[in-house]
């Protein structure tokens, strides 16, 4: 199929709702990204280390930034609005910016510092710190106002909580597989279906899985040939020293993307696209090395370049 | 009785004395340059490693704001300068991009945080060797007539001992 008509489509069926079937999906043998916008580069102070990206249903986006500790809003055209948040512990203040997630006109952040979840309006007003048990690995904001966090363990195994708006969790399941031996190999990030799904990828373990909502495995595959992971000591901790798969997030058509860490053939920047079964259907790699991956509602792609001074957002073509 | 001087020799006597309090204006800078003078007494100094390839590391960025917390920001104007180490790209083209993404980042980093170090990029790896043993801070102490290595984090300790050698 033209990759310019597909592109078409698929932003025609954005627009028309979020939701396509899985059974219109055509099956994908190559997908490629064209660049549509660029926000920040060295020739700008628009961003330093960008970490967490969200979208929401105008299209703005929002930015976490780690060198200035900060929050960032940017218009649909990439034009900047509007910044909040400096370094610090306060309400709406930030010690290392991690995370991000968008619901309606909510948007949530988490610091890799501190224990729970900070809620901002569109307008980048802090309104809360929503109570979290640990740090979080990864997050989603799912349309009814609950969040989703993968949690980090220690000595407790990591943990997939589902949560309300205040915090109080309403289901979890671990993450932890029996055999895992080592420090942070529970480490993951998540992504879900319209069907409540979870797709896991562990960040120091070659495995993706997929689990149902209450954390039941339908299946799990390894796909970069990591036999045990290796480990590094520091100060006398075994810690894993490769990591597998950075990210994952789902496009309109439900494919998995998961974005390869250092031990995929182009580390950082290989993409494997999987079907619901966890099937490869195709692979590609990023023009630059990123550390994550944001697919918005409109299907368009979201990855780091220059080292975390830019962000640049493409257009998904499938053939 | 003697002849009153002509126009011409006293402009001449006037250049020579000018020439002669010009040789004696230098002489005397000169000889208050000299080492061990009190004017000549060297200002203490302080270069602070920064390891831009660990600024994904959020301990690392923490220990760099210690440091710079401590020391009052007119010592840090006067007397601290920032050398921003990088690795190498694997094209001379890498390294000169790689150069100017360093010189966004730390002009993100001090604007945010207060810090008042002018700071150069080591462009061409000069520090890289330095670095590769630890980044850290290197005192210049006129005192001691030394430069002394404290590698990051600084323990709070040998942070008051930098901020009195540099404030001296």
């Amino acid at each position: 199929m033209n990759k310019r008509i597909s592109a078409l489509i698929l932003a025609a069926l954005a627009a028309l709702g979020p939701v396509i079937a899985a059974d219109s999906v055509p099956a994908i043998r190559k997908v490629t990204l064209e660049e549509v916008l660029s926000i920040g580069g060295t020739q700008d102070a628009s961003l330093f280390q960008w970490t967490g990206v969200a979208t929401d249903a105008a299209g703005n986006i929002y930015v976490l930034d780690a060198l200035d500790f900060s929050l960032k809003k940017f218009g649909p055209d990439g034009r900047f609005l509007k910044k909040t948040g400096r370094k610090g512990q306060g309400p709406g203040e930030f010690m290392a910016p991690r995370l991000l997630a968008c619901s309606g006109s909510r948007i949530y952040a988490t610091d890799q510092n501190v224990f729970g979840i900070f809620e901002f309006d569109a307008d980048l007003g802090f309104i809360r710190r929503i109570p979290c048990p640990a740090l979080v690995l990864s997050l989603r904001a799912l349309g009814d106002g609950t969040l989703a966090a993968a949690v980090l363990g220690m000595p407790d195994p990591a943990r997939l909580l589902v949560m309300d708006g205040q915090g109080k969790v309403l289901s979890e399941f671990p993450l932890a597989d029996p055999r895992d031996k080592g420090l942070l190999l529970d480490s993951a990030g998540f992504a879900l279906d319209r069907q409540g799904q979870f797709y896991i990828a562990y960040l120091f373990r070659d495995r993706v899985e997929k689990r149902t909502a209450s954390g039941a495995l339908l299946w799990g595959r390894s796909y970069l040939g990591q036999k045990v992971p290796a480990t590094t000591d520091v100060q006398t901790i075994a810690l894993p020293r490769d990591t597998c798969f950075k990210d994952v997030a789902l496009d309109a058509f439900g494919h998995v993307f998961v974005l390869g860490g250092k031990l995929a053939r182009n580390p950082s920047r290989d993409v494997y696209v999987l079907g619901a079964d966890g099937a490869i259907l195709a692979t590609f790699a990023l023009p630059e090395p990123s550390h994550c991956l944001h697919i918005d509602a409109r299907n368009y792609l979201y990855a780091r370049a220059n080292e975390g001074l830019t962000l640049k957002k493409y257009r998904i073509l499938y053939d | 009785m003697t002849d009153a001087p002509s126009r011409r020799q006293v402009r001449t006597g006037v250049i020579l004395l000018a020439a002669v309090g010009a040789f004696l204006a230098s002489w005397y800078a000169g000889t208050a340059m000299t080492p061990g003078s009190p004017a000549a007494q060297p200002k203490a100094a302080c270069w602070v490693l920064a390891d831009m390839d660990s600024f994904f590391c959020g301990p690392c960025l923490e220990h760099l704001l210690a440091f710079f917390r401590a020391v009052p920001a007119r010592i840090q104007e006067d007397r601290v300068r920032g050398i921003l180490v990088f690795g190498a790209g694997r094209t001379a083209e890498d390294t000169r991009r790689r150069a100017e993404v360093v010189r966004t980042k730390w002009r993100g980093f001090s604007q945010a945080n207060g810090i008042r170090v002018p700071a150069s990029v080591d462009a061409d790896g000069a520090f890289a060797g330095l670095a590769k043993a630890g980044v850290g801070v290197l005192v210049f102490d006129p005192k001691a007539g030394a430069v002394r290595r404290f590698p990051l984090p600084v323990p709070a300790r040998a942070l008051e001992e930098i901020v009195r050698i540099l404030v001296d």
